[in-house]
């Protein structure tokens, strides 16, 4: 048969990634390129390349293996079979190289080239570092931490190419491809930082408030979720869009959730398709990979968006907290202490040695808020006394004093951008603070960092 | 691909086995020792046996070769229970290399069998599989660095206490 012919003999389509060596097996034999005999001749090659490979393993010191480690060394055999045929032009030059090659050597250069894959999946662990999310979330810090690590460190790509031994919790939005070993890793690490690129587009105390608002809703710490954030951040964005709210808000009012539901609705083909377009040009998704990961993403979000629009529940499905816990809180202060009694005021508290008549005397003298950032910083108070103090605070208080402070919600340190004309009192009382709102209970910090996020400028 | 699927001609693979087997004569015949066809037969039959029953899986049989030029010149071998004994040499390898996890390799084995059946136990097979090589197996599973010395065990030899 002619080139020509052979080239469009097999269906490249018929053919399996995970298990190519078989498909281009069995596709040649369907085409005719091979006969049934020829088939069994590579299966039986097959039998003695596993042997030489046993004799590799057991460097020569064992005839014999357990039938479990002879089945998983064929596995792997196989495996860098895939590997070396991927990379050949067509499935035809697999045909023949599996025909007249001596099938060990095949293996040994697979191998070799599996190895690569490993480096290269090296190096694109340290790009994924790099496009990071800043999170809590467990599942997704627990993978890039320790479980992706772990594969790489473990990784046999001689005896065991076939096998991924990682605890890989955190979920993509992508759908498991049935791929295996490196090539495995090497998707999850491409699909990872494709997510992470559309992530990075939004702040992480937004994302990090829509975890904590998913975990109020499953009534558990949003930080212990098996939830992709790519997909949350992507539904809520899209929404967003549809429903004429800022993209990178994350955030959609009751009544504009009323509005998507009628568009919804009354004609959402119209309004998926604009949305679509609208995402894309408002975020500068331009390149075609993210292009590609954002639109299979948008299709599931479309399904979910239709479905509860249809059973009335899109405001659960997009996390809108009911209308009296999103109320913006507006602040006015009380009047400033003159200077005199200011002064007055800090020097009985220097002098003042118990502390409990420290926070009563602040209580009473005190109806500013710009008064109390002053004597916080005024180095009037010491050591546990500022604990003190800040029990003796209602949580409208300690909302305010976190929204002024600034503190990144899940590390709960002070922000990194922090003004660097700040005394040493003021980093003082802000560090006590910071050490002291992590001794709350969990339940009743998320309410503080909901009440501060509600607190007007 | 399922390799039990893709097996030889199981009647080629006795023959090749048998054929091999006889040709090891010529060595054991010096010391009076000689397989007839029939023995060697079954020879390769118990070899099959016992890998299948251990659950393991041999590429090239030179096993039972080995075993033989190893133990045709040992004093407790004779005509009469030679095809016996290597029977049951044979299904102790392979059950022991099961027991030793593959920590040894063949050649070790073997000769480990050798000292112990001519040294220690008396060309007993029974003595090799249920004390020598047991107490080297647990040596072995336990980690212990020198899992060759056997004596710390044989307090219970000694005492009369059953070992296994």
């Amino acid at each position: 048969m002619d080139s020509i012919s052979r080239l469009c003999a097999i269906d490249q389509t018929r053919l399996d990634d995970n298990r190519l060596t078989q498909s281009i097996i069995n596709e040649a034999v369907r085409a005719g390129l091979l006969s049934e005999k020829q088939a069994g001749d590579i299966h039986l090659r097959l039998i003695c390349a596993l042997g030489e490979c046993v004799e590799w393993y057991t460097a020569g010191d064992s005839s014999s293996v357990p039938a479990e480690k002879a089945q998983s060394l064929f596995a792997s055999m196989i495996y860098c079979l895939d590997v070396y045929l991927a990379a050949l032009p067509d499935a035809c030059a697999g045909v023949d190289a599996l025909e007249n090659e001596a099938l060990y050597a095949l293996y040994r250069k697979g191998s070799s080239q599996a190895e690569q894959l490993t480096r290269a999946g090296r190096k694109l662990y340290e790009q994924t570092l790099l496009s990071r999310i800043s999170t809590g979330l467990n599942a997704y810090n627990d993978t890039l931490d320790r479980a992706i690590p772990e594969f790489f460190q473990t990784y046999d790509v001689r005896f065991g190419a076939h096998e991924t031994m990682a605890s890989i919790d955190y979920p993509l939005a992508a759908s498991d491809t049935g791929k295996t070993g490196i090539k495995y890793m090497l998707w999850y690490l491409q699909q990872l930082i494709l997510e992470n690129t559309y992530c990075l587009r939004f702040a992480a105390g937004e994302i990090e408030r829509l975890i904590r608002r998913q975990g109020e809703l499953c009534h558990t710490d949003g930080h212990e979720l098996l939830v992709n954030i790519f997909e949350l951040v992507l539904l809520v964005s899209y929404a967003s869009v549809m429903a004429s709210q800022p993209v990178c808000g994350l955030s959609i009012s009751s009544q504009a959730c009323a509005g998507l539901r009628a568009k919804l609705l009354s004609d959402s083909h119209q309004a998926f398709g604009k949305a679509r377009q609208e995402l894309f040009r408002a975020l500068e998704i331009n390149e075609p990979a993210l292009q590609a990961c954002v639109s299979r993403g948008l299709d599931k979000c479309e399904a979910q968006l239709l479905t509860a629009a249809r059973e009335d529940c899109l405001a659960a499905l997009l996390m809108i907290p009911p209308e009296e816990e999103n109320a913006k809180i507006h602040f006015s202060d009380g009047e400033k202490m003159q200077a005199r009694e200011f002064r007055a005021l800090e020097k009985e508290l220097r002098a003042c040695p118990d502390a409990g008549h420290k926070a009563a005397l602040i209580h009473e003298s005190i109806s500013s808020f710009e008064d109390l950032l002053d004597i916080l910083a005024g180095g009037c108070l010491y050591a546990g006394e500022y604990a003190h103090l800040f029990d003796s605070f209602d949580e409208i208080m300690l909302a305010m004093l976190l929204k002024s402070v600034q503190l990144s919600p899940f590390e709960m340190r002070i922000a990194e951008d922090e003004p660097l004309h700040l005394t040493e009192n003021e980093r003082e009382w802000r560090s006590e603070f910071s050490g002291y709102l992590k001794s709350l209970e969990k339940k009743r910090l998320d309410g503080l960092f909901r009440l501060a996020s509600r607190i007007g400028e | 691909m399922e390799l039990i699927s893709l097996a030889l001609s199981p009647e080629r693979v006795l023959q090749a086995a048998v054929t091999e087997i006889v040709r090891t004569n010529e060595r054991s015949q010096q010391y009076g020792l000689c397989l007839t066809p029939k023995d060697a037969k079954e020879l390769a039959l118990t070899r099959e046996y016992s890998l299948r029953t251990s659950g393991r899986l041999e590429f090239g049989g030179g096993i039972v070769s080995k075993l033989i030029y190893a133990f045709c010149d040992s004093p407790y071998l004779y005509q009469s229970n030679y095809a016996s004994v290597l029977n049951e040499l044979t299904e102790t390898f392979y059950l022991y290399k099961n027991e030793t996890m593959d920590l040894l390799g063949d050649d070790e084995l073997i000769s480990l069998m050798k000292e112990y059946f001519d040294h220690r136990c008396g060309g007993s097979i029974e003595l090799l599989q249920g004390r020598e090589l047991y107490l080297l197996a647990r040596n072995l599973r336990f980690g212990v660095r020198d899992y060759l010395n056997l004596s710390q065990q044989d307090e219970s030899r000694d005492s009369g206490t059953e070992v296994f």
